[in-house]
């Protein structure tokens, strides 16, 4: 746990893998907004994390995640819900250029790790019989609730793993030129 | 003879209270339509003696889908109180086909269809029972126990409960189809003559406004009375009608009764000679006094002689209950129901394969034999059978019921539309030494309580013929659900769920129209909670790869609201491709984008109300309605006409596999029937419904609205 707390990665892996157990018991109302933007917001956390999260950074993926939670109540928001991924992506590759010091290196920080982590899930998808297919394809339903925990975990999970992989490479690819 | 003597009750009923004589009755004899006379006397209700129910008993019972604790009455059919002139003089005659024994004489007594229209009046004791006396104007005195006995062996020639599957009729067969007629409820304001208008927006009669279609072949009508608010001297006026070609009616006969509480009266010239021309019926009251404020509620029980010639007139219904119940207390008496009684069913079709699952506390460590007496609607009984339990620390029962009685369940369905009622199950259960048990909880198996095949219209059905009505049949199948929550909920709650199928609509002949409706409510509560969810897998025997289907809400008022995304959840799809364009772009496609991906657009997706069909294979489809996290429409039904492809030579059969609301599923199997899409020649016929579903007696609500 303590280890755990050295890595901030984890950590906030971690929190979103327990705030989405919150789903169980998440009530079929306009707080499901809530619930997304607390999703967002946490795993572009946690995602950002793996490069380096600064404050302006929780700020921004704040003001990015708000106006999902917000869309209930100022319906014209609900484009937000379109838009939000590339503006999470936009910040991630801006994170990640900060931290690399390249645009270029920045963005396929970003694609390398999303990448990754979805060839991870495929062959975890392979391996279970199809059973994240079939989480996905369930999205977000009033009485089915598993599924969305287990994508978070499976996603974040891999995610890390993948991450954690890409920032390996860099550093060897950078060690080997520099 | 008989309408000799109800001419002659016209005259005598204002005359001076009559005194009478009310006995409590034990009779080995089954009162039905036939109800006892006494040869011989003469009194304003001819040679007839009236029939009074009260309870056997009233014990504490539990009520399942309002958990309430109550005193449930237990009505017997051979128990009763009867109504004799006090100056009747006992006699001993040889044409007697039983003996009324009382403390005064001894009473010849004949069965036969009532003098005075009377069938039975309902009460809640003696007390009751003797004010109701009163208020008919009438000098009552209870006179202590009697005895009916019946000359040779009572139940000789009687129907016995026999097995029934709820079997599709044959073709060219003939059979009895229930029904009902329904007016509205009046508030008597004043003296003199009060019409009774049917409900719904049309009169049967062109010429005659308020008159209620009977239609063909009805071979029994009774008319039921509740009167709620005050009291009503009054006389209860049935005029009937033929319905001449156009529409024009013209007068057949009336009959005059004298109105009663909770009272079933018998109108004889409705029968299977009359109704060889098409029928109408006209209610009025004839006031002479009244206290309080009065409401009059009258409906009526039909049945008619149906022949099911092309295999698309009848449909089906099905009633269950599910889930667990935790009682915790004392019980006599379990109710299940009431379940609608929806019109025409036909009869010999009713079955029922309830079972449930009793735990109670051991007595002295000891697992009791327990006894469970069925009755439908406390009244009718459907077998009493023991059941040992096992001892699992509780005492385990598994209760199931082997078969319906069918006459019980004709006798009470029949009642039931009088008083445009419902059918419940009442049982009546204590341990064999005749004690209480004390249950903890139960379980009800998700099996039918109550199934029959329904006749789906009031019309008739002619060789070679259709009739433009049958275009349009008002409701065919239905399934009716009660449940106990899967969710867990802060207090017991009760689902209540109905889908419904009508296999024609307006014009055209392919499409069916379904309808779902759920709603929770937690007793004591007023507040319900809307389905949120339906799943129904529908199949047939043609490919369902263009099954195609719209939804729409139907509104409290009964207008209809498409189901659609808000208008900026819709812009937003759109924005939506543009963005994932740009995505793709820059390398980020489909899951790549995990649960940030997943997350907004599963969240776009499931904000608005939705209704999807997906293949489940070559023959079955699954129709889905998810209401959207972000919508808050104020209603429990939506509708969604399915359009049935191709077209077709004979009927279709549609068979609903499975049906799913908000969580809770079945396997009802239900069937329905669409017309062939050729074939007939059509005859138009006037386009009045009184067949009920939701309070919707007129045909001419469309459910097309706004929708293609």
């Amino acid at each position: 746990m303590r280890g755990m707390m050295r890595d901030q990665t984890a950590f906030f892996l971690l929190l979103v893998v327990v705030f989405s157990l919150l789903w169980f018991v998440w009530p079929w109302s306009w707080l499901v907004g809530v619930f997304i933007a607390g999703l967002v917001f946490l795993w572009s956390l946690f995602f950002v994390s793996c490069v380096g999260l600064g404050r302006g950074l929780v700020v921004v993926f704040g003001l990015v995640a708000a106006p999902l939670a917000l869309a209930p109540v100022v319906e014209p928001l609900f484009l937000w819900y379109a838009v939000a991924p590339l503006a999470v992506f936009v910040v991630l590759v801006y994170a990640a250029y900060r931290a690399y010091d390249s645009l270029l290196w920045g963005f396929l920080f970003v694609v390398g790790s999303l990448w990754l982590h979805v060839i991870i899930l495929a062959a975890v998808d392979l391996l279970t019989g199809g059973l994240l297919s079939q989480a996905f394809n369930i999205g977000f339903d009033v009485y089915v609730r598993w599924n969305v925990p287990l994508i978070t975990f499976m996603d974040t999970m891999s995610l890390y793993i993948s991450c954690k992989a890409v920032k390996l490479i860099f550093t060897y690819v950078k060690t080997r030129r520099g | 003879m008989a309408a000799a003597l109800v001419v002659l009750a016209l005259f005598v009923v204002s005359a001076a209270a009559q005194r009478v004589y009310v006995y409590e009755v034990e009779s080995d004899v089954e009162i039905t339509e036939d109800v006892p006379h006494v040869p011989g006397i003469t009194w304003q209700f001819g040679e007839q003696l009236l029939v009074v129910w009260v309870p056997r008993d009233v014990k504490p019972g539990v009520i399942l889908f309002t958990n309430e604790t109550v005193f449930i009455p237990l009505y017997d059919r051979k128990y009763f109180l009867l109504v004799i002139p006090a100056d009747a003089r006992p006699s001993q005659r040889a044409d007697a086909e039983a003996f009324l024994k009382t403390p005064d004489g001894t009473h010849p007594v004949a069965f036969r269809k009532p003098d005075a229209g009377i069938l039975h009046t309902t009460a809640h004791g003696i007390e009751d029972a003797l004010t109701t006396l009163k208020q008919i104007g009438l000098q009552p005195e209870y006179r202590g126990k009697a005895e009916l006995i019946a000359k040779g062996d009572p139940d000789a020639g009687r129907e016995t409960a026999a097995p029934t599957l709820p079997r599709r009729p044959s073709i060219n067969s003939t059979f009895d189809v229930y029904g009902g007629l329904y007016f509205r409820q009046t508030l008597i304001e004043r003296t003199g003559q009060v019409i009774i208008p049917v409900r719904g927006t049309q009169s049967a009669c062109i010429n005659l406004p308020y008159a209620a279609y009977v239609g063909y072949d009805a071979k029994s009508f009774v008319l039921g009375t509740l009167i709620i608010g005050g009291t009503v001297d009054a006389d209860l006026i049935v005029e009937v009608y033929k319905i001449e070609f156009g529409g024009n009616c013209t007068f057949l006969g009336s009959r005059r009764f004298v109105l009663a509480n909770r009272t079933i009266y018998l109108v004889d010239l409705i029968n299977s000679t009359t109704s060889v021309d098409e029928l109408a019926v006209f209610v009025m009251l004839d006031v002479r006094s009244f206290s309080g404020q009065p409401r009059v509620g009258v409906n009526a029980s039909l049945i008619y002689t149906r022949t099911y010639r092309y295999g698309f007139e009848v449909g089906e219904f099905a009633a269950r209950a599910a889930g667990g119940f935790v009682v915790h207390r004392e019980v006599r008496r379990i109710v299940i129901g009431p379940y609608v009684a929806y019109d025409g069913y036909v009869a010999q079709t009713a079955s029922s394969s309830l079972t449930l699952t009793l735990a109670t506390e051991p007595v002295n460590g000891v697992c009791k034999d327990l006894q469970v007496r069925f009755t439908i609607n406390s009244r009718s009984p459907s077998g009493t059978y023991t059941y040992s339990g096992r001892h699992l620390g509780l005492c385990i029962y598994d209760v199931y019921l082997p078969n319906i009685w069918e006459p019980s369940f004709q006798t009470e369905y029949f009642y039931a539309k009088a008083f445009g009622g419902g059918l419940a199950w009442v049982l009546d259960i204590e341990y064999t030494d005749g004690s209480t048990p004390y249950i903890v909880a139960m379980f009800l198996k998700n099996a039918d309580a109550f199934r029959y095949r329904r006749w789906a219209e009031q019309w008739k059905t002619r060789p070679g013929v259709i009739e433009r009505s049958w275009l349009f049949p008002f409701l065919s199948s239905a399934f009716e659900l009660y449940a106990t929550p899967t969710e867990p909920s802060p207090a017991p709650g009760i689902y209540h769920g109905l889908v419904t199928v009508r296999t024609n609509t307006v014009g055209q002949m392919f499409r069916a129209i379904l309808s779902i409706s759920g709603r929770y409510t937690h007793p004591g509560s007023d507040r319900a909670v809307y389905m949120k969810k339906a799943e129904i897998d529908i199949a047939m025997p043609l490919s369902v790869q263009t099954l195609d289907a719209v939804g729409a809400y139907l509104m409290p008022d009964y207008q209809l609201s498409s189901i659609a995304p808000p208008g900026w959840v819709r812009e937003a799809f759109d924005v939506k491709r543009v963005v994932d364009f740009i995505m793709t772009l820059a390398g980020v496609v489909g899951r790549v984008a995990g649960l940030l991906g997943f997350a907004t657009s599963e969240g776009l997706k499931s904000a608005g109300d939705s209704v999807m069909v997906q293949t489940l294979d070559y023959y079955t489809a699954r129709i889905t309605y998810r209401r959207g996290w972000y919508t808050n429409v104020t209603s429990d039904t939506i509708i969604i006409p399915l359009i049935i492809p191709y077209r077709r030579d004979s009927p279709t059969e549609l068979e609903i596999t499975r049906i799913c609301l908000d969580g809770i599923c079945a396997e009802p199997y239900l069937k329905a029937y669409v017309q062939p899409s050729t074939g007939y020649w059509t005859l138009v016929v006037a386009l009045v419904k009184n067949w009920m579903f939701r309070a919707q007696v007129d045909s001419m609500i469309a459910y097309e609205t706004s929708m293609r």
